[in-house]
């Protein structure tokens, strides 16, 4: 549309009262506003930068539509949206501007001629600042943008949130509603990857406010804790008021369930003696420097005790001569780990320690040596050369003559030994049943079988397969098979039941590095466990920053099997009672 | 030497803030938890104490410096302890988190507290840098001055111009209306852009009119500079137009300080805008954390 714009000022103005040249925009739309990028720019502090546009309806008509709230004057009336028709007067602060009636005589095609009239203003600023009085306060205050962000806060951190924790029935429904904030904003840290699986119920474990979590919180999943002490036993009383969040933490970075601070052990243990007055009892403050040596607990058989059975006893850790393993077993480690190799089924054979030492499925521990398994392979219990399937069974003696018996027996009755017999007896003739043998012919079979395997079974109890690896004894005055015994043997598994080691840990050494007797040792009593000044080699105090730092819980745990459940609460009952 | 609110008291506020911090450093790398270093131990719950006091008592300032009655202290030595120890406490408020930060409130809270601190840093920059470069462009004249002057040069223009033709009267008239004196929303006053316009092609229909922009006067300048005086003018009409010319050149002038001065005082605002609704909002944050806090303890 074309626009012819006239411009004028009323009253005294001594240069500008007089008929103004006309201003034509081509253009869409007009923009009414105080901005200087208006086109009909009327600076004035009621006048918004961008206040209004006047577009041109199909027709011809004009039509005026105001952009902010405040709107447009026009003819007096407050108009937000109006068509406008000639002689209709705008009024912008305290400039007007009027829609021309067409003029016939013009030769101009315009779609419109306005008439702006602005007030001859007699002071003595210029006509910009009338509008720009330089600093325009921002719309909203500091104290608009204080409330607002304060009570935003308050509303996303603290009120929502609180709803989860008053209204239980909203709780499922917050805590679950992403976007919306719940007590999960109260968290001041991760989960363990162990307790994730609680999510964001924060209620699980935090059940009273203003209460440290309980122990009964924990019980609810971990009903079976063991406790560090006997609970029997008057000790249990140190533990009367520990929480077992003293220990295991929860919500803190990085992430860990046990607390690894070894004062948690050294506050007691470093003054044990003065706490319990049992003699036995040793300080340990530090590995690298306060722990006392290794005490090791050996397998054996204590007849006046519990005779046949067999319980670990505690060897003086200060007294080496008394380092003895009674496990009827006879080995000898040099002479099965000879650099030269040793006699095996298929030749001479150099063995390696994990020949026979494997570990189990974890890597920690060893798995037990067992004869079937580790040491069959080369002891063989064939017997009879002429019979490649003849072997006796590994375990039990009574097991062991049966076989015998039954191998010489049946070797009676197909001849395929020495025998009386002629071969005609044993022959059928046609036509007839195979001869039945006489009460005197059985019993001739008995007497060999009971020969030939008791002579066997001397052969291999007291010269070649048993006694190799067993304590054969002779029983005085027994005869037949009961003549012989052998002492039962175990190997202790577990050196040191208080402490964890780790073999997986360690597999980058070779065993000898701390089993380092193991290829002078030849006799089965000798125990070949480091001391703990072989650990220390490697190993130092928690703070040791020249060593491996090593930590109580490291090698040691806090609750010990069969002690009794851990029940704090319990004891303090008891104690109150 | 002149006392400001950096050197009050020989900088007494600044050592009383340093000694604080050294001693609270010292004390919490010398500290060996039994737990990694975080809110919940004796040191944490020690800082937390004291870091809390102190956004209190920052806090309060705002009060102290709107008492004009008030006799406990000094206002700039008020001033003083605010920003040293509004430094201190955020330090103080770092070892108490233990550096530990996640989704929820309390590094809300945190977060909250560092854009306070940085906002009242750029304070204490614009309060120490800004009014000496304001006074040194603004060559000793007011505000009001600058926009008295600036109309004197419109209406010697306009009266000049009067003398040489009725167009040139009426580019002069909508170049001094559609100047841009620099004020106006906050961005506005902070972007300090010269928006001034100028309507080109006045009365010369059927050529039709265009709005141009008026950046430090280049358009008009560029226009007077165009006049051809015609085959009636004289010394008078060209002497005229180098006048205008020369105000034109003047009027830049004025109003590039003018501009200038209008940003500097947003810039010494902008910040209060930031640095008191944050506190607010640390406030309420603060209170929410220690609440929670032990809520869920």
């Amino acid at each position: 549309m074309l626009i012819c714009l006239i411009r004028e000022v009323t009253g005294s103005a001594p240069a500008a009262n007089r008929p103004t040249p006309g201003t034509v925009f081509q253009t869409t739309e007009l923009t009414i506003g105080s901005a200087p990028d208006q086109h009909v720019q009327v600076p004035h502090k009621d006048v918004d930068p961008q206040h209004a546009v006047l577009r041109c309806l199909p027709g011809g008509r004009l039509l005026l539509t105001a952009l902010g709230p405040k709107g447009v004057m026009v003819n007096g009336r407050r108009e937000t949206r109006v068509q406008l028709d000639p002689n209709d007067t705008l009024q912008l602060g305290d400039t007007t501007v009027k829609v021309e009636p067409p003029d016939p005589h013009s030769n101009e095609q315009y779609t419109c001629v306005l008439r702006v009239t602005d007030p001859y203003t007699p002071d003595e600023t210029s006509p910009a600042a009338a509008s720009h009085s330089g600093m325009q306060a921002p719309r909203f205050t500091i104290s608009f943008w204080s409330w607002t962000l304060t009570l935003g806060v308050a509303a996303i951190f603290l009120l929502v949130p609180m709803g989860t924790f008053l209204a239980p029935s909203m709780r499922k429904l917050l805590r679950s509603t992403p976007l919306v904030p719940s007590d999960a904003l109260w968290s001041s840290g991760p989960l363990h990857a162990a307790h994730r699986f609680i999510g964001n119920d924060c209620t699980a474990c935090h059940v009273k406010p203003f209460e440290r979590v309980r122990n009964s919180e924990c019980e609810k999943c971990h009903a079976d804790v063991q406790h560090h002490v006997d609970v029997r036993t008057a000790d249990v009383a140190l533990f009367d008021r520990e929480r077992c969040a003293a220990c295991h933490f929860e919500h803190k970075e990085p992430a860990t369930l046990v607390l690894r601070d070894q004062r948690l052990c050294t506050d007691c243990h470093a003054r044990l003696d003065k706490l319990k007055s049992d003699p036995q009892i040793e300080n340990a403050a530090d590995f690298g420097t306060h722990h006392p040596e290794f005490r090791l607990a050996v397998l054996s058989q204590n007849e006046l005790v519990a005779p046949g059975q067999w319980a670990p006893q505690w060897l003086d850790a200060n007294n080496e001569a008394t380092f003895k393993e009674t496990s009827h077993l006879k080995f000898s480690h040099a002479q099965h780990l000879n650099p030269k190799g040793i006699k095996s089924p298929t030749g001479e054979r150099v063995l390696q320690c994990a020949d026979c030492h494997r570990p189990n499925s974890s890597g920690r521990q060893m798995m037990p040596i067992r004869m079937e398994t580790q040491c069959s392979g080369c002891h063989s219990l064939h017997f009879d050369e002429h019979d490649p399937t003849s072997g006796v069974p590994h375990g039990s003696l009574q097991s062991m003559f049966r076989v015998l018996h039954e191998h010489f027996s049946a070797q009676y009755l197909e001849s395929t030994g020495p025998t009386t017999r002629t071969q005609t007896d044993r022959l059928r003739r046609p036509g007839q049943e195979a001869r039945q043998m006489s009460i005197d012919e059985q019993r001739r079979a008995r007497d060999w079988a009971d020969t030939e395997s008791l002579k066997m079974a001397r052969e291999l109890l007291e010269k070649r397969v048993c006694v190799d690896c067993h304590d054969v004894t002779r029983v005085l005055g027994a005869t037949g098979f009961d003549q012989w015994q052998i002492a039962s043997v175990r190997l202790t598994q577990n050196w040191m039941p208080r402490a964890r080691f780790n073999h997986a840990a360690h597999i980058t050494q070779p065993c000898t590095s701390c089993h380092n007797n193991a290829e002078r040792s030849k006799r089965s009593s000798d125990i070949l466990m480091p001391r703990i000044a072989k650990c220390r080699e490697c190993h130092g105090d928690a703070s040791d920053t020249s060593k491996l730092s090593s930590d109580c819980v490291m090698c040691h745990r806090f609750h010990l099997p069969q002690r009794g459940r851990f029940d704090p609460a319990a004891t303090q009952a008891r104690a109150s009672q | 030497m002149h006392q400001s609110f950096i050197n009050f008291r020989h900088y007494r506020y600044g050592l009383i803030a340093g000694a604080a911090s050294l001693v609270t450093l010292a004390t919490y790398m010398l500290d060996r938890p039994r737990v990694p270093p975080n809110g919940g131990t004796w040191l944490g719950y020690t800082l937390g104490t004291i870091a809390a006091l102190l956004v209190i008592f920052l806090a309060l300032f705002g009060i102290r410096k709107r008492s004009f009655s008030s006799t406990i202290g000094t206002a700039i030595g008020w001033l003083s302890a605010h920003v040293y120890l509004g430094l201190a406490a955020l330090l103080i408020a770092t070892l108490h988190s233990g550096m530990h930060f996640g989704a929820n409130v309390h590094t809300v809270a945190y977060v909250l507290m560092c854009m306070v601190t940085l906002s009242g840093c750029w304070g204490v920059y614009a309060y120490v840098s800004f009014p000496g470069a304001m006074i040194q462009q603004r060559g000793n004249l007011r505000r009001s001055e600058f926009l008295r002057q600036i109309a004197e040069l419109d209406s010697s223009s306009l009266e000049l111009a009067e003398g040489i033709s009725p167009r040139i009267t009426q580019l002069l008239a909508e170049a001094a209306r559609r100047t841009d004196l620099g004020g106006g929303g906050l961005w506005k006053q902070l972007r300090g852009r010269d928006e001034s316009t100028l309507l080109l092609g006045i009365g010369a229909a059927p050529r039709h009119s265009r709005l141009v922009a008026n950046a430090n006067q280049r358009a008009l300048i560029r226009a007077l500079a165009e006049i051809r005086p015609g085959r009636s003018s004289n010394e008078v009409a060209l002497s005229s137009v180098q006048k205008l010319l020369e105000l034109a050149g003047s009027k830049a002038a004025l109003l590039q300080r003018l501009r200038r001065e209008t940003q500097f005082a947003a810039l010494l605002r902008i910040w209060l805008f930031l640095h008191v609704p944050l506190c607010f909002a640390l406030l309420a944050a603060l209170c929410i954390h220690v609440v929670t806090v032990f809520l869920y303890w």
